[in-house]
């Protein structure tokens, strides 16, 4: 089945076809080469104040809240990663990321990388090493325990095997 | 708690002033029971707020000489030995007596037999007071007062009070003095007269006190005991709150601050900046003309502004439906009254004619 085309629009329909959200995000603050976004809080009347992070108010001292709650930036992020903008979004708070991103930069648990496993599992193979060279032994204690003459009838029990030729 | 303490208590004990009076007589009769005969008093105890406790109400004191008016003793005359306060009656040196069983334990010095003749004390009502006046000729003559009045009063050295003058009535000038009582030896442990009467505190002001004015707080804490409510004597932070006029809500900052923000709300574009169209919508299309995942496809159209619910959109369409179906409705309904008008005036025009 050949991939049929789903979409076909140009700029300014696919800015129409953003959600209100996303929208108004972008009409209030305009992405990264028209306006550009600090990655550390700085004073809230800074021309490149993050409505993302807590800023500092020159006169009173008081750090604000974010413009946009932990909530709403979350999910403006998601939305802009399902149309395929989420790199034009400002920085978020602590590097913070999300989906593919978020995972590819977490470090891999221990535990996943070298499971631990039950007690059977870890000692299996030495238990079963054991096993086959005690089997293997297994003629020698026997000889050990009954005599040379038991060595001589395995070793003539060895000769008159028989053999297909 | 133990019922012995109970009927000492005054708090959890019986008191019987709170009694009616019928029940009062229950109790007393029931205590009269329990004494052995010899005690048991000839006279009902009088109520506490009825027993007499000042000489013009008892007439006579110890040591009176009084004349006896009523019994087999009428016209003798005694004086008064002591008065019994619980029944308002007092003792003579020579009255009417009862013949009483003693036991042992209670034998008075000097007694002889279990039985003896006690005296039955009298009231006051039924004696008369005996005076003395000397004649012109310095013989002396007894007189026994058949009324008597209260008029002035002085100070008693040997009573140590005021003492009413006793007065025959009707000869308010005849004047009966009060009989000396038995003088009080002092014990050790009394404290001398004139000590108790020595004045050691001179104060300086009527207005301002000489002791400090922290003395109280100095003496006990103020914690130690809670207050009674209305004697505070500091004020609390409700109080504080109701003295002091009220601040305004918001302060000059607080408002300064409110205008700023709602300046930089203003300043923030209404309308997104062509550039912004262009850079976002170029993305966005090359995005979503690459899309090919129909499920994707669907999210995005249905999260776009211009997305309308399928259901809505039936209901709307219902909505228009209906409305034209009774718009027809109401131009046939026209028509219909129109016509049916147009006969009745017909027909109606016929009748009279």
């Amino acid at each position: 089945m050949s991939a049929t085309k789903l979409f076909n629009v140009n700029s300014a329909e696919a800015f129409a076809k953003l959600p209100v959200k996303l929208q108004n995000f972008f009409t209030k603050f305009p992405p990264a080469p028209i306006r550009k976004y600090a990655g550390q809080p700085t004073l809230t009347n800074a021309e490149d104040a993050n409505p993302f992070l807590p800023n500092k108010h020159p006169i009173t001292g008081r750090i604000h809240e974010p413009l946009y709650s932990l909530r709403r930036q979350s999910d403006l992020y998601k939305l802009a990663y399902k149309f395929g903008i989420a790199d034009l979004m400002p920085k978020l708070a602590n590097d913070k990321k999300f989906y593919e991103d978020k995972q590819a930069s977490s470090p891999i648990l221990k535990g996943v990388l070298y499971p631990k496993g039950h007690k059977w599992e870890r000692t299996y193979e030495a238990r079963k090493k054991v096993i086959a060279d005690a089997l293997a032994d297994a003629d020698n204690v026997l000889i050990k325990y009954r005599g040379s003459k038991y060595k001589k009838r395995l070793e003539k029990r060895k000769l008159e095997e028989k053999k297909w030729i | 708690m133990s019922s012995l303490a109970k009927q000492g208590s005054k708090r959890y004990g019986r008191e019987l002033s709170r009694y009616p009076h019928y029940i009062r007589k229950m109790f007393d009769q029931m205590q009269e029971r329990a004494q052995i005969p010899a005690f048991r008093s000839e006279y009902r105890q009088v109520d506490e707020n009825e027993r007499y406790n000042n000489p013009r109400q008892w007439l006579v004191q110890p040591g009176d000489t009084v004349m006896i008016t009523k019994g087999k003793f009428a016209g003798t005359l005694t004086k008064v030995v002591a008065l019994q306060k619980e029944t308002n009656r007092v003792f003579l040196e020579q009255s009417e007596t009862k013949r009483v069983v003693v036991p042992k334990q209670f034998w008075q010095p000097g007694q002889t037999s279990h039985i003896i003749d006690y005296p039955l004390p009298q009231h006051p009502k039924d004696l008369k007071v005996v005076g003395t006046i000397v004649n012109d000729d310095g013989t002396e003559k007894k007189i026994a007062a058949d009324k008597l009045v209260f008029k002035g009063e002085y100070w008693d050295e040997d009573y140590q009070k005021m003492m009413p003058y006793r007065r025959i009535k009707y000869n308010e000038n005849i004047i009966i003095p009060w009989p000396r009582p038995d003088p009080v030896e002092d014990c050790i442990y009394s404290t001398d007269k004139n000590l108790v009467n020595e004045r050691t505190f001179f104060p300086n002001s009527i207005i301002y006190s000489d002791s400090p004015i922290d003395l109280i707080n100095s003496m006990r804490h103020p914690l130690m005991k809670r207050p009674y409510k209305w004697d505070k004597q500091y004020l609390t932070k409700s109080d504080i709150k109701r003295l002091v006029p009220p601040q305004p809500l918001l302060s000059d900052n607080k408002k300064a601050g409110i205008l700023e923000r709602q300046q930089i709300k203003e300043n923030l574009p209404s309308k997104p900046l062509p550039e912004t169209i262009n850079l976002v919508g170029d993305k966005v299309s090359q995005f979503l003309n690459n899309i090919t995942d129909p499920h994707l496809a669907k999210f995005i159209n249905k999260n776009s502004p211009d997305y309308k619910d399928p259901k809505d959109l039936f209901i709307e369409k219902q909505k228009k439906l209906y409305d034209e179906k009774i718009k027809e409705n109401q131009q046939l309904n026209k028509i219909k009254s129109f016509v049916e008008a147009k006969y009745k005036l017909k027909r109606t025009k016929n009748l009279h004619i």
